[in-house]
């Protein structure tokens, strides 16, 4: 599944942004607000 | 216990299901699905179907509640919802229940993290109402009857995606039993969306199958302040 999602987001949201969004919803349970993922979901300028 | 209280049952089961503590190997399945539809909503933001739903987003404004994938558009959870639930589908790399056909990920995911972003809810809560939403999604289309529902030339699609949506939801708003009653009617009254749409090979006439599942959250936010 990592490596599908991987696949699929890195050439929209780059490496970085895509490994922030795995790891955080691999770990779901740990997130204390859903909104700590906006930063890894968004893409300024469009 | 008599027939007529078949949405009473449903509704005291959504609010329990809310703090429900999940099997591991349940909240696994939920974790996949999850970030396997959020792939989804990221690689189709970038489609025909996309694109329109991004412009239409941009142009709606309002509360900046939860985020629109891919881009700087924040927009209320009703716009973000529809716009991500979009994308979702857009490459159909998104999930599907092979028993009714439905595909739960791409309405009920998208539903769930923008009512979540509004709310502030914590990553439990999303997995609950998430987990919530999927069993929904799939179980009214069993108890309906997928394909006598096609039959009828509705779209089967609409009923599973309005009433998986409107679970995840109402879970995340923390209704309690007499607001998950409303909801569910709410949502059902709201159930639309012919065959025509597999004629559609772009995917954009489908995304008005679910179009009802933001709305019914509207609806839901006046339950709260009644």
């Amino acid at each position: 599944m990592n490596a599908k999602a991987r696949l699929l987001m890195a050439p929209v949201l780059g490496a970085e942004q895509t490994d922030g969004v795995i790891r955080r919803v691999n770990a779901l349970e740990a997130l204390a607000d859903v909104r700590e993922l906006r930063p890894f979901l968004a893409r300024a300028g469009r | 216990m008599s027939a007529a209280d078949i949405t009473g049952r449903l509704a005291r089961y959504m609010v329990e299901a809310r703090e429900r503590s999940l099997p591991p190997d349940v909240a696994r399945e939920a974790r996949h699905r999850i970030l396997d539809t959020l792939a989804a909503m990221v690689s189709g933001a970038h489609l025909k179907p996309g694109e329109m739903a991004i412009k239409y987003a941009r142009a709606q404004g309002g509360a900046a509640e939860a985020t629109v994938v891919t881009t700087d558009i924040r927009t209320t959870a009703i716009n973000a919802a529809l716009a991500n639930a979009m994308f979702a589908h857009a490459d159909e790399t998104d999930d599907f229940h092979p028993a009714t056909k439905a595909h739960p990920g791409c309405c009920v995911v998208p539903t769930a993290l923008a009512m979540a972003e509004r709310e502030g809810s914590s990553g439990t809560e999303l997995l609950n109402a998430v987990t919530l939403g999927y069993d929904l999604c799939c179980r009214f289309l069993m108890a309906l009857g997928a394909d006598l529902v096609r039959a009828t030339h509705r779209s089967a699609e609409g009923t599973s995606s309005t009433m998986g949506s409107v679970g995840a939801a109402a879970a995340l708003a923390r209704l309690d039993e007499k607001g998950m009653r409303h909801a569910l009617s709410y949502a059902a009254q709201q159930v639309s969306g012919i065959w025509s749409w597999v004629r559609d090979a772009e995917h954009v006439e489908k995304a008005f199958d679910s179009r009802a599942t933001p709305r019914a959250r509207r609806k839901i936010r006046w339950t709260r302040r009644a």
